[in-house]
């Protein structure tokens, strides 16, 4: 018997889709279904904001963070205080600090971590504007990911700028804020126990 | 804690299989070659996340299959637990704790705590330090998630600095950026096993004064540790200084030189090493000590008896060794024995699984 032709159109959109983080085949079907469904013109202001953001949205000069400007809008504010710097991987880890609101400094956005594995050494990830801003006075906030690259790149910087007068902190590990004790993994209860700090 | 029954698909002879369990002493019994070991194996793999038999997962997987799974109900602590894993042959592996999925197959440890015993155990004398590590790691990984998660970093770590000690070009700096999460973890993984055998070493002493009827004095301690300080930060600095004094040597080597994956179990009686100089009968006796006192050690880490498999072991003992088994196991948590015959046993099994072909026999 021979075989009923494809669909391709449809199978390349739901694949696309699916290739997307977090987006199972189910859901790339659904999507591309509801897709179908819209008007002609709510379709092409997706297209076209696709189109828009990957062609217009690029690193902010000073700190690496995404922007449609040549400065974003936290480097560029000046409720924001330009001597303290926190350190982050990735773009969406700013987002965090952001939403806590309570961050009164800027940020610098490295591009990932050093990891020999993955042939990622520093002159891939954004050091040399790092240094750069590293200026007497600065202080730099690690807040990078805790597993081995994490820590190795904290301590590449720290040694790159040891014996300058950069202040170099890291965030702590504890409890999560808000959460009952007797429901945090015991992992985290004995880590938190080692760092704890003095009251009286 | 005890389990209750196990589901194998695809794994070994097991083509399609659920077993049940009794809380108390289970025999495994049926002709050699029809799956008993197979079973044990999986308990083991699905508790401790590989197989006390093999490295190479592959070989798991049943002739012709692609793909085995392992699913587990039991009770710790009088509250349900499920676990479950997927192998496949393209190295695709998926794991599920009480419905929560992981990728992480170290995830499976830490719940049900499992101590084998099995003629192979004279392997631990008798081969090289890579195996008695491995005991080690095991045994610590499941009393402390601490250990677990500070020798994933170790080993993480490990790898990076290993790849970049291999890259020509690689920099001094990003080599010394990777001192510092291996001395960290490293420090740290060398201080919890000289303290976990600290507490082994007596309870391993006393099981072999008894299965012996006194004899030699048994002695565990660490070798080919970076330093003999017993303070996190001294032995970090020892560590690091060891790793700059090494920089040469382990670029033309291309691999880290120091550090706990080169540490070593020594075994001895009085200073002498029971590898060289013990008889075939006393390496045997050591094994069978050091498995009783890591349950031993267990038990009174998680104040609860770990599952015991036992394989083939009475059939090798003489009357006292067997009798000394049967003391531990009395009264103790559930324990599964593989044994051709049930008359070999020194007591009465709760539960008689007999198995033929990968199956069930009812």
């Amino acid at each position: 018997m021979d075989q009923e032709p494809k669909e391709i159109i449809i199978e390349n959109l739901i694949s696309q889709l699916a290739g997307l983080p977090s987006i199972g085949r189910k859901t790339a079907q659904r999507l591309a279904y509801h897709l179908l469904a819209q008007e002609e013109g709510a379709v092409q202001e997706l297209a076209r904001a696709l189109n828009e953001a990957k062609a217009r949205i690029h690193a902010c000069s000073s700190c690496g963070n995404y922007t449609e400007r040549a400065v974003c809008r936290i480097c560029s504010s000046d409720r924001r205080q330009g001597n303290l710097i926190c350190v982050v991987e990735k773009p969406a880890d700013i987002l965090a600090f952001e939403r806590s609101g309570s961050y009164p400094g800027v940020y610098h956005v490295l591009g990932g971590s050093i990891s020999p594995l993955d042939g990622i050494g520093p002159a891939d990830l954004n050091f040399a504007r790092l240094w750069e801003r590293s200026a007497a006075g600065v202080e730099l906030i690690l807040a990078l990911n805790t597993n081995a690259e994490g820590e190795a790149t904290a301590s590449y910087i720290a040694q790159k700028l040891h014996g300058s007068s950069v202040k170099i902190s890291r965030l702590a590990r504890g409890i999560p804020v808000g959460s009952e004790l007797e429901y945090v993994d015991e992992l985290t209860v004995q880590r938190a126990l080692e760092s704890r700090v003095e009251v009286i | 804690m005890h389990l209750e029954t196990l589901s194998l698909t695809g794994f070994r002879n097991y083509r399609s299989q659920e077993v049940s369990f009794a809380p108390g002493l289970n025999l495994l019994s049926g002709p050699n070659g029809h799956g008993k070991t197979n079973l044990l194996e999986a308990i083991h793999y699905v508790c401790l996340a590989h197989s006390q038999r093999t490295r190479k997962d592959k070989e798991l997987i049943e002739w012709n299959g692609n793909a085995f799974v392992l699913r587990l109900l039991g009770r710790i602590g009088g509250l349900a637990h499920a676990q479950s894993v997927e192998y496949a042959e393209t190295g695709a592996k998926r794991v599920k704790v009480n419905g929560r999925e992981s990728k992480r197959l170290s995830d499976l440890i830490g719940h049900f705590e499992v101590v084998s015993f099995s003629p192979e155990d004279l392997d631990l004398i008798r081969s090289g330090p890579q195996l008695r590590r491995r005991f080690l790691d095991i045994l610590l990984c499941q009393f402390s998630l601490d250990y677990l998660d500070t020798l994933r970093h170790y080993n993480q770590a490990l790898k990076q600095r290993n790849s970049l000690l291999k890259q020509a070009g690689a920099g001094n700096d990003v080599l010394a950026a990777y001192d510092a999460p291996l001395v960290e973890a490293g420090a740290r993984i060398t201080l919890m096993r000289r303290r976990a055998l600290a507490d082994l070493a007596p309870l391993a002493r006393d099981c072999y004064r008894s299965i012996s009827d006194g004899g030699e004095d048994l002695e565990l301690a660490l070798s080919g540790c970076v330093s003999e300080a017993e303070e996190e930060p001294a032995l970090r600095e020892d560590f690091h200084r060891k790793l700059l004094a090494l920089r040469g040597t382990e670029r033309e080597a291309g691999l880290t030189l120091a550090g706990p994956h080169r540490e070593d179990l020594a075994i001895s009686f009085s200073g002498k090493a029971v590898r060289d100089f013990g008889s075939q009968g006393q390496k045997r006796s050591v094994a069978l000590s050091l498995k009783l006192a890591s349950a031993r050690l267990l038990d009174a880490r998680n104040r609860r008896p770990p599952i015991l498999l036992l394989d083939d072991v009475f059939a090798e003992l003489d009357e006292t060794r067997r009798l000394r088994i049967g003391e531990l196991i009395r009264g103790q948590g559930q324990v599964f024995i593989a044994n051709p015959r049930a008359a070999d046993l020194p007591f009465q099994a709760e539960k008689i699984i007999t198995l033929r072909c990968g199956r069930v026999v009812v």
